[in-house]
């Protein structure tokens, strides 16, 4: 259906109307009804409408009773109970997924900084087993200053009974 | 659409229903039962004429109150409550329409003309001449005559009429609720008022039927 814009002609039959419906302005009334007084087929049809008008009063009313406001508010309040159940179980589902997410990043969290603080704390160690070799036989260097020396005595195979007897 | 604070003001002042609405927005059960009661026949009585279904009328104006009620934390009061109240139907029963169609069980009578169709004269006739014998119309008949004629203007023509006829809405209020401008809602029931004219009229000559006029 194209509907008429703003920029819409009122015809005259919807004038008619316009005048039985009472929006039209007090000098649109005027002209209207200067008009109606000189116009028998205009004021046969004005009457015509008005009487298809008041037929309508005709139509049966519709009542309800309280029965209807009764149930449409329990119809209503079990509605929006069902709704806030559901939003309820959509949070606790969320709250769920939540507390799940948060403790497996805290495992994670725990396990990677156990690592870390294991590594951190172990280095030392390995760092002693890496120069256990040198600290066992320290006061043999001590008294031997020249490099050379010592390797030749290493080929000899001076030191490695006493080494696997410390590991 | 921006509201002004003084417009607001306004409706709540002149219309006590956007007052109780307001109360609804506050979680006041007893203000939406009042509410309830006060337009229950209204919109089952628009409903029944636009779905020719009592029973359907009445579940559709239940699924309105509930959408009433689930808008109440939204609701600003920038029409009269009866303006956004049947708007709200409106749009009800237009989704209900929307719904029968899909599944097929859409009626292809009367509603399947357009809006500036002629009105179904013939169909008319036939149906009122079982209804009427050769004397005046009582007032069931006249009811029902009425209700035929309703019936055969197209959906947006019925709705404007009932608006206007059972609400007293403005030409502004209607358009409002129809969600249309003004110049539209005009036009529109100019027709409606003219095609309801065309049906009735030969009936009202003589509270005869036009075969029974011919005789």
């Amino acid at each position: 259906m194209s509907e008429p814009n703003d920029q819409h002609e009122t015809t005259f039959d919807e004038e008619i109307i316009a005048y039985l419906d009472g929006e039209l302005d007090v000098e649109a009334v005027r002209r209207f009804e200067a008009r109606l007084a000189d116009d028998a087929e205009l004021c046969q049809q004005v009457k015509q409408h008005q009487r298809t008008w008041d037929l309508l009063d005709e139509l049966p009313q519709a009542d309800v009773g309280e029965g209807f406001t009764q149930t449409t508010v329990e119809m209503v309040a079990i509605s929006i109970g069902e709704q806030v159940e559901k939003a309820s179980d959509r949070d606790s589902r969320h709250a769920k997924f939540n507390w799940l997410l948060g403790g497996s990043v805290a495992l994670v969290a725990s396990l990677a900084g156990y690592a870390l603080v294991a590594s951190i704390v172990s280095a030392p160690n390995r760092q002693l087993v890496e120069d256990l070799r040198v600290i066992e036989n320290l006061d043999e260097y001590r008294v031997v200053e020249d490099i050379e020396f010592l390797r030749a005595l290493e080929r000899e195979g001076l030191f490695a009974s006493e080494v696997n007897d410390g590991l | 659409m921006s509201v002004s604070e003084s417009s607001i003001h306004k409706y709540e002042l002149l219309d006590p229903d956007v007052r109780l609405m307001l109360q609804v927005r506050d979680d006041d059960a007893a203000a939406f039962e009042e509410l309830v009661m006060r337009y229950q026949n209204r919109v089952v009585g628009i409903l029944t004429h636009l779905t020719r279904k009592r029973e359907q009328a009445e579940d559709l104006a239940q699924e309105v109150f509930l959408r009433v009620y689930r808008a109440r934390k939204r609701y600003t009061p920038n029409a009269k409550f009866s303006t956004w109240l049947f708007t709200i139907a409106n749009n009800v029963a237009l989704n209900a329409k929307r719904s029968l169609a899909r599944r097929r069980e859409v009626n292809l009578g009367v509603d399947a003309r357009g809006d500036d169709g002629p009105p179904a004269l013939d169909q008319m006739a036939l149906e009122a001449s079982g209804l009427m014998p050769a004397r005046q119309l009582d007032k069931a008949e006249r009811a029902e005559m009425v209700r035929l004629a309703i019936e055969a203007l197209s959906e947006r023509q019925r709705v404007a009429l009932l608006l206007s006829k059972f609400e007293n809405m403005s030409y502004v209020e209607i358009a409002e609720t129809m969600e249309m401008t003004v110049p539209a809602t005009k036009s529109l029931l100019s027709r409606a008022r003219e095609n309801l004219r065309a049906i009735l009229e030969p009936y009202m000559q003589d509270g005869q039927s036009p075969t029974e006029a011919a005789d």
